[in-house]
């Protein structure tokens, strides 16, 4: 009785443990396979090709949200020639860099970010 | 049946071994779904290609070129333009006469340096980053402004820019 007990304890611990390894992998899989990431690097690249081939008193104009109302951009950020956009969190800490003969300003308002080139 | 001692802490070192083994298991599934997960989007061949067409559109004025006035250093061609962020590029432009553009093929060195009417040299660079650099050339036929004459002349611009990642 008292091994069955025994045994039984080492195989639900056992089972914890596998299952929480498991579940971390998943996680860590799913994570890696979100299409944030993605979103990001084809939003501020879009944003880079249509900066440096801008003409002066170009806007523009990128919504917040996607086609079914939700939310999918966060934030973009333009700084020392780079752009920053944070789509469901999946973020880009160095930024991407484009290059451009003007001066390029963002600015953020209800429902869309606003992007001038002037 | 009671364990031993000696059966548990067995047991034990089994259970270990698994896990580790389990593990290692488990980051490896990871590692290769990262390879094949890993998605770059890669956009500097356009983008080589903008920066090239901005420094002829910026060297020419209506197809013509004065080459008294362009810049007489590589790196003194984005500041000339008046280009910022520019940091991660290179940039070369060549002017040669048209006419004596079929000896370029010659191979005399000494014979093409004298057909160059404008030369910025050849790009030193070496890529560092897992992606390729963007690269483009372009060549166009222009008009070249002299002091004496105007003549038909060739020029190549070839930028590179170096991939972030």
């Amino acid at each position: 009785m008292e091994k069955r007990g025994s045994s039984l304890q080492q195989v639900t611990v056992h089972i914890i443990l596998v299952a929480l390894i498991l579940a971390l992998l998943v996680f860590a899989v799913l994570g890696r396979s979100n299409s944030g990431d993605v979103k990001r690097q084809v939003i501020e690249k879009q944003l880079a090709l249509l900066i440096e081939s801008g003409k002066p008193g170009t806007i523009l104009e990128i919504n917040k949200q996607n086609a079914h109302g939700l939310t999918l951009i966060e934030e973009i950020k333009i700084d020392e020639n780079k752009i920053y956009v944070k789509i469901e969190s999946s973020e880009n800490k160095k930024g991407y860099p484009f290059f451009s003969k003007y001066r390029v300003e963002i600015k953020e308002l209800e429902s869309k970010f606003q992007v001038t080139i002037a | 049946m009671i364990y031993s001692k000696k059966a548990q802490s067995g047991e034990a070192i089994l259970m270990i071994f698994r896990l580790t083994l389990l593990m290692f298991i488990a980051f490896s599934i990871y590692f290769i779904s990262g390879l094949n997960l890993d998605y770059h989007l890669d956009t500097k061949d356009v983008e080589a290609n903008i920066l090239g067409n901005l420094i002829f559109d910026c060297v020419s004025q209506e197809d013509k070129i004065v080459i008294e006035e362009l810049p007489s250093k590589n790196n003194e061609i984005s500041s000339y333009c008046k280009i910022n962020g520019t940091e991660k590029t290179y940039t070369s432009i060549n002017i040669t006469k048209k006419e004596e553009e079929i000896f370029t093929t010659l191979e005399n060195p000494q014979y093409k340096e004298s057909i160059y009417l404008y030369n910025l040299g050849k790009i030193d660079f070496k890529a560092t980053k897992k992606y390729k650099p963007g690269h483009s050339k372009i060549e166009r036929e222009i008009d070249i402004v002299t002091e004496e004459k105007t003549i038909s002349g060739i020029i190549k611009i070839e930028v590179i820019i170096e991939n972030e990642i």
